[in-house]
């Protein structure tokens, strides 16, 4: 903790502007990510979870500057890069890298399998022609593809290997940071467990960090060190993965922790349902006065209708925006 | 189990489809019982045949694929051999089927008032108006709030929670005794699949209808269902209770994909790679004689090389493996 965080986000807004639908109509914004912090230290893994609509995909495009924010700050190696002009932005870009959700579309059906994890190099200039080929090579092996898949196009390979061939494009400039946006969502349940483990024994063997999106909550346990919950366009809890797991703080995240299946035969039956969450994510453009959760939430009071919550420091190095949430729970009278 | 009536039987069933080098099997003998009031589970990796199962009991395998033998006894009828008009009259009416994708099932030109009402003004010769009443009805059940608005949207106006409790509304317009439902909440968040699973739970205990519920998601079944077929390239690779299954699996593939999906742990656990199934589903035109998950499974025999039968290894239990061969037991014990 004492070195400095590879990445830094600071109050990072992203608002979307809606077309007025007639002229007289005020304009109205959707809050896409509303002042979210979070650091992620070299070689680590910060997990973002959240519902859908909760603007966890917009905030990985942001950090990349993919999707350009309206406010706040991203500090990649100290360097602030929403200051940067495109052309200073690019050797920077080298160090960050994304792995999209849909091996499908994010591949160039025109593109030999060759090609696609070359195009890095050869936009970076990176290497002579030799050294390219190589590298290609190299990055074959790293993720497990054979060299005879090289002249195959992207329609050929299944949907794992297509997201290696993603992985490996994404290695291709030997990147500090990956930002992964749901990886493994759109893969089948055994290809799953090869890709995750291929993520951690990339990140053993050449140091990188994580942004890793995802609203699985089993997958975020197994491969993040932090974790930050959000709802809304805002991070309502953020601490480290054990403790999150032992002790959610807040609502919404006993919520989605209570939501997940327990794999245990007839658990649900036993279980409670007023514990359940009601009604679903609220409209983002329309966000509820106070705590934006407070409509679903099992606690909320008059407080949570008018007052917005702060993120503040509850147990050491455990954050939540709740305000009633305390070390031993939600305060209850 | 045997003082529970039975609302399906279905055995031998096979699907072929046909491609230019001759028929390609697609589902090889399947069978199983769902009794009533309860919920069978169909658990495997896409391509396994799951789904496919979920449409033979409809009929709506699509061409060039065809049912070539078997039979499915849902009461008094053969869901296989009755006429296609029969078939009309039992589609919505006593079987029912909930999709995985409820924008793409869901007509986007007419209301959902309208789509709900069709199958009652179908099945039941209501009336525009009675319909529609029941419509409202049918839309309250599932827990839409407002009702009487929400009758008169269009499914893009829904989110995909309740484009899916709609959909569960068509479904149960006509009081169906089995209900398919196949993945109904993949698309789904995690918080609104525990409040749409409550729903079916609740619609079973409120009505005895049985539920033959399609998912990849073992967490899932292991909540809902009562009785779990695993299925693996086609085939009916093991059966038997919920506990069963989860408890003590015996097929290897059951195994691996029971260790293979991370879990959520309380407090963290420990960290470990995960274990990992080698390879993927084959190529259903490639399947050779032997048994279908040897190229992949970690305990290959050679006799593997020709097909294991589904050895019964205790009342209702099912295994299709060489390792649980009685007359092997003691060399192979698994």
């Amino acid at each position: 903790m004492t070195q400095p965080d590879l990445l830094r986000v600071e109050s990072l807004e992203v608002h979307f502007p809606l077309p007025r639908p007639y002229p007289w109509v005020a304009r109205s914004t959707v809050l896409a990510v509303d002042g979210v912090t979070l650091s992620v230290g070299e070689g680590r893994t910060l997990g973002i979870v959240g519902e859908s609509g909760c603007g966890k995909s917009t905030l990985a495009l942001a950090v990349l500057r993919l999707v350009e924010p309206t406010a706040g700050r991203v500090l990649f190696e100290g360097t602030d890069i929403l200051e940067l002009a495109p052309r200073a932005l690019r050797p920077i870009r080298q160090k960050m890298q994304i792995i999209f959700q849909d091996p499908y579309s994010s591949l160039n059906p025109r593109s030999r399998a060759e090609q696609v994890v070359r195009e890095p190099l050869d936009v970076q200039n990176a290497f002579s022609d030799s050294e390219r080929r190589d590298r290609v090579d190299e990055l074959f092996n790293l993720v497990g593809l054979r060299p005879e898949q090289k002249s195959l196009f992207p329609h050929q390979f299944s949907g794992g290997q297509r997201q290696r061939l993603g992985i490996a494009r994404a290695l291709a400039l030997s990147p500090k940071l990956i930002v992964c946006d749901e990886p493994v969502s759109s893969l089948d349940v055994a290809i799953q467990a090869q890709i995750l483990n291929l993520l951690s024994r990339l990140q053993q063997e050449l140091g990188l960090a994580y942004l890793f999106i995802s609203h699985d909550l089993a997958v975020i346990q197994h491969i993040c060190d932090d974790v930050a919950v959000m709802y809304l366009g805002k991070i309502v809890e953020r601490t480290n993965r054990n403790e999150i797991f032992r002790y959610p703080l807040h609502p919404y995240t006993q919520a989605l922790l209570s939501a997940v299946p327990k794999r245990e035969p007839g658990a649900r039956k036993a279980r409670r349902k007023d514990k359940r969450l009601k009604g679903e994510v609220p409209n983002p453009a329309a966000p509820p006065s106070g705590c934006s959760f407070h409509p679903r939430c099992m606690y909320a009071r008059d407080r949570c209708r008018q007052e917005e919550p702060e993120l503040s420091e509850i147990a050491p190095g455990h954050i939540v925006a709740c305000h009633f949430a305390t070390a031993e729970g939600i305060a209850t009278s | 189990m045997s003082e529970v009536p039975t609302t399906l039987t279905a055995s031998d069933l096979c699907v072929d489809f046909d491609s230019r080098t001759g028929p390609v099997r697609i589902l090889h003998h399947v069978g199983f019982a769902v009794a009533r009031g309860q919920t069978l589970g169909l658990v495997g990796e896409s391509g396994c045949g799951k789904s496919m199962t979920a449409l033979a009991l409809m009929r709506l395998i699509p061409p060039p694929g065809a049912i070539t033998q078997g039979t499915a006894i849902l009461e008094d009828d053969d869901l296989f051999a009755v006429s296609e008009d029969r078939m009309r009259d039992l589609r919505g009416s006593a079987l029912a089927m909930i999709f995985q994708e409820p924008m793409t099932s869901l007509n986007p030109v007419f209301t959902i008032g309208t789509q709900i009402g069709e199958t009652l003004r179908e099945h039941r010769g209501l009336s525009r108006n009675e319909a529609r009443e029941q419509a409202v009805e049918l839309l309250r059940s599932v827990y839409v709030p407002d009702p009487q608005r929400r009758v008169n949207a269009y499914p893009h106006q829904l989110s995909g929670g309740m484009r899916q409790r709609v959909m569960i509304a068509i479904a149960l317009a006509c009081n169906p005794v089995l209900l398919i439902a196949d993945e109904p909440t993949t698309a789904l968040d995690a918080t609104v699949q525990a409040q749409i699973f409550d729903l079916l739970q609740e619609v079973q205990e409120q009505r005895g209808t049985s539920i033959i519920l399609v998912t990849h998601d073992f967490g899932a079944v292991a909540e809902m269902a009562d009785r779990i077929i695993v299925m693996y390239a086609g085939h009916n690779v093991e059966e038997g209770s919920v506990e069963e299954i989860v408890d003590d699996p015996r097929h290897p593939y059951t195994q691996g994909l029971l260790r293979c999906v991370p879990t959520v742990q309380q407090g963290g656990g420990a960290r470990a790679p995960l274990a990992e199934i080698p390879g993927t589903v084959p190529d259903p035109r490639r399947l050779g004689t032997g048994c279908s998950f040897a190229e992949r499974c970690p305990r290959v025999l050679p006799k593997c090389a020709s097909k294991p039968p589904a050895f019964v290894v205790g009342p209702g239990r099912t295994v299709a493996c060489w390792l649980v061969d009685p007359e092997a037991q003691g060399v192979l014990s698994p």
